[in-house]
């Protein structure tokens, strides 16, 4: 099954009066993992039942393997759709419900309980052919739903929150399983997800989404480092955003004053003239004690985390700021001040959003 | 915790309820193996002739015939129109919807008087003459909001994402209801069957209105009470009762029996 290539262009989803998704393009390449990455209510879902030919297009249009698919139906895209509850039929067997794409195609009986026994075999539910789905355990039942999905052998997988349904264990080990699975079938693998972590460990790229547009598109390294806006900032993992004045400009990176933190070398997708108020992210783990130099804080609360320490101070214009504190250093203790300093580069100038 | 006096009240109240439900019941099934013609204590002779009697008359036989043909046509109709309906309410989006929906169960507020009396007039208005077939149009009419509740309810705990799955694997939309919807739904429909089919075996007042040779078993009934007691009536009563409760009872066990999910 060769990978195909998944194109929207200027797609747009109206439901009433809301606008569901706004006008937007997005290219998937050919054997690519990609998360639609936002809150609920961000289009993120609607985009991909799109694509899958599940929601007609408001405006657009959708191609899969570079063939326009707008009109057609979802069973005659390249597509296949996994979903959040699995969707799997209660009352027919695991066999069957694997095998159902392939009767719908007019294959015999005996061909198709043979091609479900071989996917039963490849996802490590041998002999299971005969239960009903709700004899499986959580995981499963995804098990089941993605083989009922790849049997058809698309060029295209979606999955609609693929990990939703499942405890948080149970999740993470299976977000590894997910990510070995889009190796072994080579597949492009299209995928939603509320949960940053989620998308951030298994994607190829990551197009975060917010009111129906997307907000910011890259690598999971590229969202995290260097957010787009304070959205993408405060959505993905921890992150102060902090007000300053753009200093000056040393390379194509600016310096930047602020109360809170001093003059910080800040990374910037764009020149900016001095003067100009700007706000910063700057992740926790991007803020160091130091001995010499920075600025004074104090510390309000210590919070013990495993191999690290994350550490509430309150700079010395009031403001909270969050940061990470590694157990070789000092130990740090409550109510002490300490003198804090953003590594050069590691902050980054947010775009102002209307 | 309610007091002691206070749970005693409620079973004596609750045990009232069902002594005035049973008690005529029970009067009616006991007289019905009474020898004497007159409903009098103490208790004579048993016998079965009123049972005999009522199997011997034409026009009982005729009458019983003429329900379980008008109720079960009633019946398998409401059920089919009454499935398409509430699959259209639980899964279509259209303005109004709310409105369809109280127009389509509105039947169950009207009293049945005024349906009878409005079908009749209707129907003559438009020149068809009285018959079993307008009984059955009539009575189609009066239980199909049962059969719309009945199965909205059950079709609406079926994930949509069940029939979507279907179509994205292959299935035409005719398809995927038969071989994905209906047969989660399979018990819920033979209820509505059952159901349905009770409400019209013994409906009176629109079968009343609308028919006028052929008759239904309750019209048998009511005009044989009419023209004086006759003990055979307790004999039939006691059969229709215990054949519209065994119905009654199988509907509800197959409500409250849950499809595999």
């Amino acid at each position: 099954m060769p990978a195909k290539t998944v194109e929207v262009i200027d797609i747009a989803k109206r439901f009433g009066t809301v606008d569901a998704v706004r006008p937007l393009s997005l290219k998937v390449e050919a054997g690519e993992f990609l998360t639609l990455l936002g809150p609920s209510g961000c289009g993120k879902t609607t985009l991909l039942r799109m694509i899958a030919g599940l929601e007609q297009v408001s405006g657009g249009s959708i191609l899969v393997g570079g063939a326009d698919v707008t009109a057609e139906p979802p069973n005659r895209r390249d597509t296949s759709i996994m979903f959040q509850d699995y969707a799997l039929f209660p009352h027919k067997s695991v066999a069957d419900n694997i095998g159902y794409g392939l009767k719908m195609r007019g294959m015999r009986r005996e061909e198709r309980a043979a091609r479900a026994g071989d996917w039963l075999e490849r996802i490590g539910l041998p002999g299971y052919g005969d239960r009903l789905p709700h004899q499986l355990s959580g995981g499963q039942r995804q098990r089941v739903a993605l083989a009922r999905a790849l049997i058809l052998e698309p060029g295209v997988l979606l999955l609609d929150e693929p990990l939703g349904a499942l405890d948080a264990g149970l999740r993470r080990q299976l977000q590894g399983e997910l990510r070995r699975l889009h190796r072994d079938v080579g597949l492009t693998f299209i995928a939603v997800t509320h949960d940053q972590e989620e998308a951030i460990t298994m994607s190829d790229r990551i197009a975060v989404m917010r009111e129906g547009a997307i907000e910011q598109l890259g690598n999971p390294e590229a969202i995290y480092d260097r957010p787009r806006t304070e959205f993408v900032a405060r959505f993905i993992g921890r992150c102060n955003v902090i007000e300053g004045t753009v200093a000056g400009q040393e390379g194509d990176r600016m310096l930047v004053d602020t109360k809170a933190l001093g003059r910080v070398l800040a990374a910037a997708s764009a020149s900016r003239p001095t003067g100009k108020a700007i706000k910063l992210a700057v992740r926790p783990e991007a803020i160091e004690a130091v001995r010499d130099g920075g600025v004074p804080a104090k510390i309000r609360e210590v919070v013990f985390a495993g191999a690290g320490c994350r550490v509430d101070v309150t700079a010395s214009d009031g403001s909270p700021i969050e940061m990470e504190l590694d157990r070789r250093g000092p130990v740090a203790r409550t109510g002490e001040m300490i003198a804090i300093a953003v590594r050069p580069g590691a902050a980054t100038i947010l775009e102002e959003t209307p | 915790m309610p007091s002691r006096f206070a749970r005693w009240c409620l079973a004596a109240l609750f045990a009232a309820v069902v002594v005035a439900i049973y008690l005529p019941i029970a009067v009616m099934a006991i007289f019905s193996f009474s020898a004497s013609r007159f409903q009098t204590l103490p208790f004579r002779d048993g016998t079965l002739d009123w049972y005999v009697r009522v199997f011997a008359d034409g026009q009982y036989s005729e009458g019983f015939l003429n329900s379980m043909a008008v109720a079960s046509a009633v019946a398998l109709s409401a059920t089919v129109i009454g499935f398409l309906c509430a699959y259209s309410l639980v899964n279509a989006r259209f303005p109004g919807k709310t409105a369809v929906t109280l127009f389509v169960l509105a039947p169950l507020a009207v009293p049945l008087l005024l349906v009878g009396i409005s079908l009749r007039l209707y129907f003559v208005k438009l020149g068809f003459e009285p018959s079993l077939v307008l009984v059955y149009l009539g009575q189609v009419l009066y239980v199909l909001p049962l059969a719309v509740l009945n199965l909205r309810n059950r079709l609406a705990q079926i994930p949509k994402s069940h029939e979507e799955a279907a179509w994205a694997l292959g299935a035409s939309r005719m398809r995927a209801i038969w071989e994905i919807v209906l047969p989660p739904c399979r018990f819920a429909l033979i209820a509505t069957l059952i159901l349905t089919f009770t409400f019209a075996f013994d409906e009176f007042v629109i079968a009343y209105f609308l028919t006028n040779f052929s008759i239904t078993l309750p019209i048998k009934i009511w005009t044989t009470l009419v023209t004086g007691f006759d003990p055979t009536i307790n004999a039939l009563g006691f059969m229709v009762f215990l054949f519209s409760m065994v119905l009654g009872l199988v509907a509800q066990a197959l409500f409250m029996r849950k499809d595999v999910r």
